[in-house]
């Protein structure tokens, strides 16, 4: 047998270019079913789907239902048919694509032409050289390119929805409500509040979601966040919430501090771990829990810091709540024999300076601009003491109180007021500061005193309200009485101000909200949330968050 | 709703004891146990759902029995152990014809036959390449590797060791497939081809970084050639795929070179493997005719310019190289801290968690079947929370080791340019020659020149064989 | 030729007079780096790796499935490997199936607009009055979950979704699994291929 290499190879040519024309042939049919079944998923079909739209308006036209049995059957069969042609499409393109992978090799063995070997251009050091040279330029070029493009990312990231940097006070600012009774802990709103909702049937509640562990702090808001805790004995969390829509953000669970078996301290049913609140500034948002664990956590989640300062040994439990301002995080640790007030470096976690406590109680720190300059101001079983934020100096202390402490300190134009059952009211002023160069106690008042909510003054008026609901309005110049009122409840969350308003919540969750007024109580409205409260709201501008046992609640009224 | 029930209890479960454990490792001892008795459980509540089923099954008075619901014939397990047996023996064949028989016909037909089985037949899985990840899981997570995946990682690795990358010469089926369409090979810059080398580093290290933290396989993800094997795939798949067969005609092999992780395993274990393909059987002559004949550049020339006259200046490279090489590793670490958020971006439990707030803050829908799927409440966005922070955490510290591991692979890459070793014949470089047996045919010693036996030889042409021969020994 | 001879020659003590120390050093470490890469597979493998002898294969969990269509869609294979799978023992054998008959079908008769499988791969026999049998053509069903939503919803939850596995090709990471909005797809032992009934 004698092979004609020419023939052959034309043969073999010829094949080659048939196999050629046939994958690009059946490529682009295949191509085209694909694009066909994805543009008219056949299965899913829209003018199907359509007429059973129609027929459902009118079930009884027989010629609709024609129409959709002969559509029907189309719509299958193309999807059978479309399924098979692309199995058997692809297997006869595998196979074209075989026969001119053959044909080139055949082809390629008759006529083979050894190619001859590259002239050398380079010597080896050189070629070694350059790739080398090349490589490192590459691996370099990634670097950089990888560190402009994050630095980018980055800035890019957090302009557009920057947390802010830490804010230094967080005084009369609208939108914000940082810390217990917001601004300066005095439980004095800025922005105006609502007063018509209901929200049982949900009318003003823009929403309302549960909150995942139960505890008594308040909530807390920093623009548009929401911050608050839970702690049981098998757990403490830091929650945040959207304050937009309510949705849980993130939620941080608090490792235990010391070790692990150490026992839980005792803590009141009524207090709980979670009953301090925790403050925020803006970058960072502080929490602290009945267990004397300290976590700090930037507004995003993220752990910063953590601290565990000890179970304060404090028989209802710890229940007062943080604050923070100028960079430091103010930490009332109020325990038998060896209490201690802490300002921490918000960043770091660091102690900045530490005062000894002596007296044990349940109230929380106020940090006040008094105008001329700013005063933390704290109350407990005996005493009020002021500190100097700064350096820890003590300014001034009095001794005006008694019992079991727990309402924090009111304040009002260069006034200071505090109350306890079982001791007294009193009023000392800031501003025309004694003989001896310390505030005086301007008056004390005794009457019907608040054991947990603490009061709030605005104006010329201080308002108490009872654990057992009884409300009192007293003239913060003198201390005389002005009006009284009673409720059918007791107050533990505590009374705020916003808009000539004063919002207060009963333990069975009615709030009622009256004018402020020097003559008489003169009611706005009574609104019920179905479940008790005893944390305080959080009122920013035009709306407020409520805490109750079980859910969170934003309102913002009708 | 004959699931329903047990499926309740089992979430119930579940969910209280993520929140009780709060970490996976416990949990996960907890859930075996549980997936162990789950079946008392699921038939506790069958019966139970039996009971309040809400349409029980009739009493037929036509005597009508139900028909066993057929589930069909299940691969059994033999099958699985054939294919390593396959495996085995298709290595073993490759090792022969590579080393012992020099016989590129064999080691084309074996490749053909590869890419029947393992590809066309067994439709490209399970396959060495991916079998990484699946290694790297169960070292890493509760995930528990068939023994036969464990096999078809180890055993082309141990047949390394041995016979260099014999696995890539004709028994790995996405080798076979780009072995097949090499038309006109050429040979790419060695500036790009240095480069692209670094890819498959990256991948191998990606690859490794996502199995370990639970992200997905990603080899397996991107596999160019499956959707081949099986006759279809997602267009992506198929393009990806037949763009690289399309280079693959020209540049030979371009998946093995660029981009395979299993690569550079086989590469760094035939760098001391025992026996490597030799282009020559016998001593080279250094005639240059195989030059040209490797498809994937392995093939290194003698060393033929004296060495000393560049000494001093390579030294001086070689001393900033080397100075530079910690800086590399740190470079890189940084670079891979860096880029980690990027990356973990792209786990599962951070993407579920950033579309599920990115559909809250937008208000649509899409994201509605997971959010329906899950059952998610804000207890689960909890647990999610917290698996997505140690996701991120993990992805990072795994990141700043890629970078380092980059680092370090650059760097020696480096230290090896101004390093020469000293040739003396034409070679080829064990850890990226592929075995495939083309330069055999380029060598004129491979087979002693054919004479037919009828064809008288002149005396001084037996002479010169005979010198030719002599030569050789 | 003299000439060239020569020149092999000078090239071949060349080649002798290299001295061999190099060579066994590097077979040395040749040799040692073998030993090194062995050891450290084999106690990688032992220390690290969990190895399970069976075999595992994908398969659905009906109780987190939520029948999104996915499995129809997503799968490599078209059409998916993913069938309905009907469990007689658990079926009430309704007149007016879920899984069969389109939510506001006028007429329970077996007529396209009253359907719901949309590839017409469920058959539809009168056993007695008034039950019927529902049987699934597997080489019609293309596994996008209709019926079986139906039958959750309305019935017994007898149809369910299950990866056959004799279509399935075996992915190393299962497509639909990644896809799946309920996580409902997992690796399971080849002893618990399917989900059946007790």
């Amino acid at each position: 047998m004698k092979y004609d290499k020419k023939t052959v190879g034309q043969i073999v040519k010829g094949v080659q270019w048939s196999s050629g024309i046939a994958i690009m042939v059946i490529g682009v049919l295949l191509a085209a079913t694909l694009i066909q079944i994805k543009i008219h998923d056949p299965v899913n079909n829209q003018s199907l789907s359509n007429l059973m739209q129609r027929l459902e308006r009118d079930p009884s036209n027989q010629n609709l239902k024609e129409d959709i049995r002969a559509l029907d059957l189309l719509a299958r069969k193309a999807y059978f048919t479309s399924a098979h042609q692309l199995r058997t499409g692809s297997a006869i393109l595998l196979a074209a694509l075989a026969i001119f992978l053959i044909m080139w090799k055949i082809n390629a063995a008759i006529f083979s032409t050894q190619a001859a070997p590259p002239v050398k251009k380079l010597s080896w050091w050189q070629l070694q050289t350059r790739s080398a040279k090349t490589v490192a330029f590459a691996g370099g070029f990634f670097v950089t390119a990888a560190i402009f493009s994050s630095v980018l990312l980055k800035y890019t990231f957090t302009s557009s929805n920057s947390p802010g940097q830490a804010a230094d006070y967080v005084d009369e600012s609208l939108s914000q409500w940082a810390n217990f009774r917001g601004p300066q802990g005095i439980g004095i709103a800025s922005g105006d509040a609502p007063v018509d909702f209901d929200a049982a049937s949900m009318e003003g509640i823009r929403w309302k979601v549960k909150v995942p562990l139960e505890g008594n702090s308040s909530p807390v808001v920093y623009d548009d966040r929401i911050f608050l805790t839970g702690g049981t004995k098998d757990a403490r969390q830091v929650f945040c919430f959207d304050v937009s829509n309510g949705k849980l953000l993130w939620s941080y669970n608090v490792k235990v501090g010391g070790s692990e078996d150490q026992p839980l301290p005792k803590v009141d049913r009524e207090t709980g771990f979670a009953a301090p609140t925790v403050a925020c500034d803006g970058k960072r948002v502080y929490a602290i829990f009945a267990t004397g664990e300290l976590v700090s956590l930037t507004v995003k989640g993220k752990h910063v810091w953590s601290r565990f300062l000890g179970a304060p040994d404090n028989h209802y439990g710890h229940s007062s709540s943080l604050i923070a301002g100028g960079g430091l995080l103010f930490v009332q640790l109020d325990e038998y024999d060896k209490g201690k007030l802490l300002a921490i470096n918000g960043k770091t976690g660091k102690t900045v300076w530490e005062v000894p406590r002596t007296i044990l109680s349940w109230g929380s720190p106020i940090l006040v601009n008094t105008g001329s300059r700013r005063e933390l101001i704290l109350v407990d079983n005996e005493t009020v003491t002021s500190y100097d934020p700064v350096s820890g100096k003590l300014l001034w202390s009095k001794d005006c109180l008694y019992g079991e402490v727990g309402p924090s300190a009111a304040f009002s134009s260069g006034k200071v007021f505090v109350a306890n059952e079982y001791a007294a009211a009193a009023g000392i002023d800031l501003v025309n500061l004694g003989d001896d160069g310390l505030p005086p106690v301007l008056w004390e008042w005794r009457g019907a005193l608040p054991s947990t909510a603490s009061p709030v003054s605005i104006d010329t008026l201080l308002f108490l309200a009872t654990a057992g609901g009884t409300l009192t309005c007293i003239d913060n110049r003198t201390g005389t009485t002005l009006w009284e009122h009673e409720f059918d409840q007791g107050f533990y969350s505590s009374p705020v101000v916003a808009a000539g308003h004063v919002f207060l919540t009963d333990r069975n969750g009615v709030m009622h909200i009256f004018t402020v007024s020097d003559e008489q109580y003169s009611h706005v409205a009574s609104r019920e949330f179905g479940e008790p409260i005893v944390t305080t709201p959080a009122i920013l501008d035009g709306y407020m968050v409520v805490r109750g046992e079980k859910f969170l609640y934003r309102v913002d009224g009708r | 709703m004959i699931f329903l029930n047990s499926e309740q209890v089992l979430r119930k479960t579940e969910l209280l004891l993520r929140k009780f454990f709060g970490n996976e490792s416990a949990l996960q001892a907890v859930a075996s146990i549980l997936r162990k008795y789950s079946f008392f459980l699921i038939l506790l509540s069958v019966t139970a759902a039996d009971a309040q089923s809400r349409f029980p099954r009739p009493e037929f008075q036509s005597g009508y029995e139900s028909p066993e619901t057929n589930f069909g014939i299940i691969r059994s397990v033999v099958y699985y152990y054939i294919d390593v047996a396959v495996l085995l023996a298709a290595l073993c064949a490759a090792a022969y014809f590579v080393l012992k028989k020099r016989s590129r016909k064999g080691i084309f037909a074996l490749t053909v036959l590869s890419l029947a089985y393992f590809g066309f037949y067994k439709k490209g899985c399970v396959c060495s390449i991916g079998a990484i990840q699946n290694v790297t899981a169960s070292a890493f997570s509760g995930y528990a590797i068939p023994l036969t995946s464990a096999l078809f990682f180890l055993l082309p690795l141990l047949f390394s060791l041995f016979f260099g990358r014999v696995y890539c010469s004709s028994v790995c089926p996405l080798g076979a497939v780009q072995e097949l369409v090499i038309l006109k090979p050429k040979r790419l810059p060695r500036r790009l081809s240095a480069v692209l080398g670094f890819i498959p580093h990256i991948y191998l290290g990606l690859a490794v970084l996502f199995a370990a933290t639970g992200a997905g396989f990603i080899i397996c993800r991107f596999d160019p050639f499956v959707g081949i094997f099986r006759l279809g795939a997602p267009l992506g798949m198929i393009i990806f795929g037949t763009s690289l067969l399309v280079i693959g005609t020209v540049v030979a092999r371009p998946y093995c070179r660029f981009l395979c992780p299993y690569g550079v395993l086989l590469g760094l274990t035939s760098l001391v493997s025992k026996w490597t393909v030799r282009i020559s059987p016998g001593a080279c002559i250094n005639c240059r005719l195989c030059e040209n004949a490797c498809p994937v550049d392995a093939i290194q020339l003698p060393s033929t310019e004296p060495v000393r006259e560049q000494r001093s200046r390579s030294v001086g490279r070689l001393k900033v190289f080397l100075i530079l090489f910690p800086l590399w590793i740190a470079a890189g670490s940084f670079t891979g801290w860096l880029l980690s958020d990027l990356v973990s971006a792209r786990h599962p439990q951070v993407k579920l968690l950033r579309g599920i707030e990115a559909n809250e803050n937008s208000g649509s829908s899409a994201q509605s079947l997971e959010r329906e799927g899950l059952r998610i409440n804000d207890e689960v966005i909890a647990i999610l929370n917290s698996q997505a922070a140690s996701a991120q955490k993990k992805t990072k510290t795994g990141m700043i080791l890629l970078g380092a591991y980059l680092g370090t692979v650059t760097g020696i890459y480096l230290i090896r340019q101004s390093i020469r070793k000293k040739r003396i014949e034409y070679s080829a470089d064990p850890s990226s020659c592929i075995s495939c047996g083309r330069c055999y045919k380029y060598c004129p010693k491979n087979k002693p020149p054919r004479v037919s036996p009828k064809q008288q030889l002149s005396q001084e042409e037996r002479l010169a064989l005979g010198s030719q021969q002599r030569q050789v020994i | 030729m003299k000439k060239q001879s020569e020149d092999s020659n000078e090239k071949k003590t060349e080649v002798t007079g290299n001295p061999q120390i190099p060579v066994n050093r590097r077979e040395f470490l040749k040799t040692a780096g073998r030993f090194l890469a062995l050891s450290v597979l084999g106690a990688g493998l032992l220390k690290f790796v969990k190895l399970k002898s069976p075999v595992t294969v994908w398969q659905i969990d009906p109780r987190k499935c939520i029948h999104c269509g996915r499995c129809a869609t997503e799968c490599v294979l078209n059409p998916s490997a993913v069938r309905c799978v009907h469990a007689y023992e658990a079926c009430g054998y309704c007149k007016l199936c879920g899984g069969y008959y389109r939510p506001n079908a006028s007429q329970l008769n077996t007529a396209a607009e009253s359907q719901l499988c949309p590839t017409g791969a469920i058959k539809r026999t009168f056993i007695e009055d008034p039950y019927f049998k529902y049987q699934i053509d597997e080489d019609l069903c293309n596994g996008c979950g209709k019926c079986v939503k139906g039958c959750a919803s309305f019935g017994n939850g007898s149809l369910y979704l299950q990866v056959r596995h004799h279509i399935c090709v075996g992915c190393n990471e299962c497509r639909i699994a990644t896809r799946c909005p309920a996580q409902a797809i997992s690796l399971v032992t080849t002893d618990q291929a399917y989900w059946k009934e007790s």
